[in-house]
């Protein structure tokens, strides 16, 4: 019965992060990714009272968002219709900027850019799945000193990314720890691949823990009593982990992997620093900001940053159609 | 599980439509017009930080002797780049929130051409260095005046090296000291940034060649131009620069020269400070000697840094900044910035001052250097030439395309930027 008080003290402790934990295991599995979502009024749509009510509550939020969050994006892809001239005023050119940008001059950069951008997802958020996993697992077992550890490995996901890649570069650097330890001179910044795979640790290093809580808030959903009865039906270890902690855990991953895609693939702040896009390290977010900002080319840096929007979206509409969906509707035989 | 996926679906939509916001930037709307600006009120200062602490009472002194034309000093961030995007940002918008602005001397020719300054052509500029007023024009118009001025240094160790090298063949055979020391011989800046261009431009017009001519062409095709560059393939390839010096940027070299791992230095005189103060963490601080730029033949010259001053179209009160920037560069305050703020003047008779001289050890090397100096490219799309320029030489430098290769396609990538702007 061990288990079973470590989930009673878990009530105790933390009863947030349980409370929505109800025995249905319906409920259950949409626990943790649900917890933003606000809602009396989307359940009973015939209540047209309380919607109208709750029309008029979420009215201001939704007046805030238009002025700055959708006037800007649609001035941004108004923008990118326009040329980038200097000393007159911009001319409309159609999709000039997104010709040149995606075949034209710019098309090296541009794929380059994304190419890169794509190994940075691909890479990071497989690797930080595993190892959040890993972590989770480990912090949702109840061991003396678990509140440390817990504390411990949330110290990464807590520190800037601006400072985290500072505090990388300095790690990497040519007559850094890491070189010190492995005992060669490894050009981590000089040279493509290890400029690459820097990149990836630090941000692996990073928000691995950012998954870990996620799945944690999973995890910490799944009654001990199907443990209990699986064990007692004979079922191993493996087996447990295969059959029950990953299928109810799932629909937190799915998220999780949802939210670091969305991240990484604007990832801007942690290859600038370190090696300000030099072999090859340069993002879709990198060279929006170089033209834009960089090289004051406003057109050029609204059809880049609209392409980007386009690829990030796309990226994830396909993983929630494809991936996401089965995942999602698995328990619910299809009803979506 | 509907709502999960709603949920996820509005979670990408929330973060990219956030990306898109986030990152464009918007250049459209004209700057303010500046004709009614030519009124006296209280202005704005705004440069980068100010790490000494200083500045202000050099502001102090000119608020004293104008109550109605009050200075306030904005600190912008320390990075050139912030700065620049601070700048940018109020200038396209013409918000007018800078009246006076501290530009780099990179940055004249895309703010000017894009009408966002006012021309100082009224400022009197007799008795400052005429590289400094010239990293100021465009298109023979004077937008930007001298503040302050930088220049590069060959730094050495004067334990190891009795006279400093005048020439690269010179240099290269000293490296032999430095093997038979165990140290690496010499190093700049050459990580993929501002920094290669300037090492690059340096090399250049070192070997009497230059990145663009005073006409305005393209001119990296040149025999000159391969020769400098050249010199730093070269020095890659012989290990008389190290490998790893590919990831330097300043603070990387100045690190290296302080723990005693090389013999010579290309950096700026805000070494020199560090490393005689830095107690144990410079191993060489009785040892440091300084040395105009060597080149192909004879003495190199050196990349011009420093920061001009520029008024803003959308300022009111441009006679007061005006008036403010000549009190900046009297030889008063110029004296002042030198002793206080460790910032090399633009007039050149303080460099033949003894008491300063006594002052500051590098001010006659710093003035040699500084008459030999060379300014960057001067142009509208400098960012992007700049770009192009340390994309295509750090390749060259890892040796992944021949110097012959590198020069030609920048040649033809650099005219295509010229002509288009």
């Amino acid at each position: 019965m061990k288990a079973g008080r470590a989930v009673l003290d878990d009530v105790v402790r933390h009863p947030d992060m349980t409370l929505e934990g109800a025995p249905d295991p319906r409920t259950r599995t949409q626990a943790a990714p649900d917890g933003a979502r606000a809602g009396g009024a989307r359940r009973r749509p015939g209540r047209s009272r309380e919607g109208r009510f709750a029309f008029w509550l979420v009215l201001p939020t939704l007046i805030v968002l238009a002025g700055v969050i959708g006037y800007p994006v649609v001035r941004a892809v108004v923008r990118s219709l326009y040329d980038d001239p200097v000393g007159r005023t911009p001319e409309f050119i159609g999709l000039g900027n997104y010709a040149e940008a995606v075949v034209g001059s710019g098309a090296e950069d541009f794929w380059a850019a994304l190419s890169t951008t794509m190994f940075f997802t691909g890479t990071t958020v497989v690797l930080e799945l595993v190892i959040g996993m890993a972590m989770a697992l480990v912090m949702n077992r109840a061991f003396r000193g678990r509140s440390i550890v817990r504390a411990v490995v949330l110290v990464p996901w807590a520190i800037p990314t601006a400072v985290c890649a500072v505090l990388w570069r300095w790690t990497f650097d040519a007559n850094g720890i890491v070189n010190h330890l492995i005992g060669q001179q490894v050009l981590w910044t000089g040279s493509e691949w290890p400029a690459k795979w820097a990149i990836v640790f630090a941000d692996t290093w990073k928000t691995a823990p950012f998954i870990a809580l996620l799945v944690l808030a999973g995890l910490q959903t799944i009654s001990q009593e199907i443990y209990e009865a699986a064990r007692v039906d004979g079922a191993g270890p493996v087996r447990r982990f295969v059959s029950i902690t990953l299928p109810l855990v799932r629909p937190a991953i799915v998220v999780a992997v949802l939210f670091r895609m969305l991240d990484v693939l604007r990832i801007y702040d942690l290859p600038q620093i370190f090696t300000h896009g030099a072999n090859d390290t340069r993002t879709l977010s990198m060279l929006v900001v170089e033209e834009s900002i960089g090289n004051l080319k406003a057109g050029m840096g609204s059809a880049l940053s609209t392409l980007t929007f386009l690829i990030v979206f796309l990226v994830a509409l396909v993983y929630i159609r494809v991936l996401g969906a089965r995942v999602l509707n698995g328990r619910d035989g299809g009803a979506a | 599980m509907k709502h999960t996926r709603k949920f996820a679906v509005g979670a990408v939509l929330a973060a990219a439509v956030g990306m898109v916001a986030g990152c464009s930037g918007d250049a459209e709307q004209a700057p303010a017009e500046g004709s009614e600006g030519s009124g006296r009120g209280p202005i704005t200062f705004a440069q980068g930080k100010d790490t000494t602490g200083k500045l202000q009472t050099v502001i102090d002194g000119w608020n004293a002797d104008h109550p109605d034309e009050e200075v306030t000093f904005i600190e912008l961030a320390e990075a050139a780049d912030e700065q620049r995007t601070a700048l940018v940002q109020d200038f396209q918008a013409g918000a007018g929130t800078y009246d006076v602005a501290g530009l780099d001397v990179v940055w004249t020719a895309e703010f000017a051409a894009r009408d966002w300054l006012v021309p100082l052509d009224d400022i009197d500029t007799t008795g400052l260095f005429e590289s400094t007023v010239d990293s100021g024009t465009y298109d023979g118009t004077l937008y930007a005046a001298p503040y302050n001025t930088n220049a590069g240094f060959l730094y050495y160790r004067t334990d190891l090296v009795e006279t400093p090298p005048t020439t690269w063949a010179e240099l290269e055979d000293a490296c032999d000291i430095a093997v038979a020391n165990e140290i690496d011989c010499y190093a700049g800046q050459f990580a993929q940034y501002e920094g290669l261009t300037v090492n690059f431009s340096e090399a250049v017009n070192s070997a009497g060649g230059s990145v663009i001519d005073e006409n305005g062409e393209v001119t990296v095709d040149t025999p000159e131009a391969k020769a400098g560059l050249q010199f730093l393939v070269d020095g890659f390839e012989s290990g008389t620069i190290p490998a790893e010096a590919i990831t330097y940027q300043e603070e990387e070299g100045r690190r290296a020269f302080q723990a005693g791992n090389l013999l010579f230095l290309r950096n700026w005189p805000y070494v020199h400070g560090l490393a005689t103060q830095e107690g144990a963490d410079s191993v060489v601080q009785d040892t440091i000697g300084i040395a105009p730029l060597p080149g192909a033949d004879g003495l190199g010259a050196s990349t011009l840094g420093g920061y001009n001053l520029a008024i803003s179209k959308a300022s009111e009160n441009q006679q007061t900044a005006k008036d403010f920037i000549t009190y900046l560069e009297s030889e008063e305050v110029q004296r002042t910035l030198l002793t206080e703020l460790s910032l090399p003047p633009v007039r050149s008779s303080l460099y033949d001052d003894a008491a300063l001289q006594a002052d500051v050890p590098y001010l006659a090397t710093l003035k040699s250097a500084l008459e030999n100096a060379v300014a960057r490219p001067k142009a509208v799309a400098y960012s992007e030439l700049s770009t192009l320029i340390s994309t295509e030489v750090y390749e060259a430098l890892q040796g992944s395309v021949t110097v012959d290769e590198a020069l030609s396609g920048l040649q033809e990538d650099l005219q295509d930027v010229v002509d288009a702007s």
